[in-house]
């Protein structure tokens, strides 16, 4: 599991640097204050070696993919929004989150070494995150775009959905590790379908339909879809059992079919995905400026700077990877899309080398969600699906979201010194 | 204009290259050394005695296997009792090559003498391509490795834990 990374990490910072020097180039743009530049390099670089010198078994090819996504994710917000009005300090503002994201990173690791004991209060966890989902409700929350997901406490706010998922994954990987002999093991049957007792099965479904119904009525479509599937994926991770997936894909059927028939807003996603042409310049227009930018870039992009992104709403969130596409190219994109794959491949190769059950979930569990993100926004942005409004991990702006991947890079991180550590132990005794 | 354009297809190339050159050096660093379990022979239970390739053979017919060869067959290797109601915590069963039979029996190697759990010829361990395989002989409640089942031959890695009957043994190469 012991991974250097220094010159992938290097590279990384190059691909910023290269990315930054192309932008003030050809927008002739007043650069951007340099020293935040110098900032986000430094603390890239000291959380790699901290890392290293930590955590000398974990898996630092992690934070290298981080640093190339995190870069990118910065020069294009900087590329996106320096010349428009009010949103001008997009890029130094996430380039502050992405310090806060690393000093939860590093709090992580240094108090979570042996984590072993968070799973003691999983059951604590839960309901935490099921507070922080519902916390929206009070008149702490706010509405954004229709969505009612922040939480404003004094000068902060937050989506408080970002670090939830992350507690019930925790909780989830916990209570199966435990349970899931009991879960596996069932002999009654409907239909042929093996049923599992509701004494163990109980916790799960309370928690997921808790958690579910809530995003549903806050109309986070995106994490809503997170939410269902990731508690899915571990069901079948634990237990092997193949019903779990079939009792999934029937539940979401009928979970899609429900919200499509009572809410107003999905019809819409729904519609602008199946015929956007039917509204161009309502409901359609985000996707169709989506796909023209998408196309204009066509192979190796129009170059940064050279795009028309900006015509997106919402560009800098949820549309990132149409603006990557379009300055990028194909070829950028993909290699994008490439380091998200080295992420989850590395993600699930934890999740295989360490030992015990409840750290092989949290390690699939954290990976799985990761993953799915990305498939959920890119899938919805090249309209292969229907939109759902969700974060691009790391490259997106938002700070609860960078700051939650980044908490999630720090438990796969200790996740993989374990697994490290054991492998070496066992090449000693060998 | 002119002059600016040529500068900035060169930062352009040159992005995409660096992007696929970090694309190349994680998967390069990061892809593709998952544990690797020696598939060059198929494995044949109870064949462990003849299997291996010549040299191996060879050197153990001899009787003078080289240390390369030791190690490969486990010279080191032993099952430790952890905890178990016939036999003295901490009793060392050192495995050899070939096959070691656990089991109440008496002509076992590895003897859990009236242990009311275990079956006369309950398991066996057998080496293959450098790794001890525990098998389970029919017995009529099973070999665990690590809490599970095991269900035909099972790869044993050095901390495994082994239960026959009451005994946990503790693997250690």
């Amino acid at each position: 599991m012991t991974q250097r990374a220094t010159i992938p990490l290097l590279v990384a910072l190059l691909v910023t640097t290269l990315g930054f020097a192309t932008l003030i180039f050809a927008q002739e743009s007043n650069a951007p204050p340099l020293v935040y530049g110098a900032y986000y390099a430094g603390t890239m670089v000291a959380l790699y070696f901290g890392v290293r010198l930590w955590l000398p078994h974990s898996d630092a090819l992690l934070l290298s993919v981080v640093t190339l996504l995190t870069g990118i994710g910065l020069v294009m917000i900087y590329r996106l929004t320096f010349d428009v009005p009010g949103v001008e300090n997009l890029a130094t503002t996430q380039a502050l989150w992405i310090l806060i994201g690393s000093g939860a990173l590093v709090f992580t690791v240094v108090f979570f070494r042996n984590y072993d004991r968070i799973f003691d209060y999983k059951y604590l966890l839960a309901l935490a995150a099921v507070a922080l989902i519902a916390s929206t409700f009070t008149p702490l929350g706010y509405e954004v775009n229709g969505a009612r997901l922040w939480l404003s406490v004094g000068p902060i706010s937050f989506q408080p959905s970002e670090f939830a998922r992350i507690a019930l994954v925790v909780f989830f990987a916990g209570y199966l590790a435990e349970k899931r002999d009991v879960l596996a093991a069932t002999s009654r049957t409907i239909a042929g379908v093996q049923i599992p007792t509701p004494k163990y099965f109980g916790p799960v479904a309370l928690v997921w339909a808790a958690s579910l119904g809530l995003l549903v009525f806050e109309k986070d479509l995106g994490s809503s879809l997170l939410f269902f599937a990731v508690p899915v994926l571990m069901l079948y991770a634990a237990t092997g059992r193949i019903a779990y997936v079939i009792l999934g894909g029937l539940l979401f059927s009928v979970g899609s079919l429900t919200t499509y028939l009572l809410f107003d807003h999905v019809k819409v996603r729904v519609a602008s995905w199946l015929d956007p042409w039917s509204d161009p310049n309502g409901t359609g227009f985000q996707i169709l400026q989506s796909l023209f930018s998408i196309s204009d870039g066509g192979l190796t992009g129009a170059g940064l700077g050279g795009g028309f992104a900006q015509a997106i709403p919402e560009v800098e969130t949820d549309f990132i990877f149409s603006a990557v596409a379009s300055e990028l190219g194909l070829l950028g994109a993909s290699a994008v899309l490439l380091a998200f794959l080295v992420f989850v491949y590395r993600g699930m190769k934890i999740a295989l080398l360490v030992e015990d059950a409840a750290s092989k979930l949290l390690a699939f569990g954290l990976t799985a969600m990761f993953a799915l993100q990305t498939l959920i926004i890119v899938g919805g942005v090249t309209k292969a699906i229907p939109l759902t409004g969700i974060t691009l991990p790391f490259v997106s702006y938002g700070g609860s979201s960078v700051v939650g991947n980044f908490i999630i890079t720090a438990l796969l991180l200790v996740v993989s010194e374990r697994a490290g550590k054991r492998s070496v132990e066992e090449e000693e005794a060998a | 204009m002119l002059d600016l354009q040529v500068p900035l297809l060169a930062a352009k190339a040159l992005l995409l290259l660096l992007l696929f050159a970090f694309i190349y050096a994680v998967v390069r660093r990061g892809v593709g050394y998952l544990r690797a379990v020696p598939d060059d022979e198929p494995f044949v239970p109870g064949e462990a005695r003849r299997g291996g390739g010549a040299t191996r053979r060879a050197a153990a017919r001899d009787g003078a296997a080289s240390s390369a060869d030791d190690r490969r067959n486990g010279a080191a290797a032993a099952l430790v009792v952890e905890d178990s109601e016939v036999l003295a915590p901490n009793t060392k069963f050192s495995v050899k090559g070939g096959t070691t039979s656990i089991g109440r029996s008496s002509a076992s190697d590895i003897v859990l003498k009236n242990d009311d759990f275990a079956s006369g010829r309950h398991a066996r361990l057998t080496r293959h391509g450098g790794l001890l395989y525990v098998e389970d002989n029919e017995s009529t409640n099973g070999t665990y490795v690590n809490g599970r089942k095991t269900v035909g031959a099972t790869p044993l890695r050095s901390g495994d834990r082994v239960r026959v009957g009451s005994t946990t043994f503790r693997y250690s190469e």
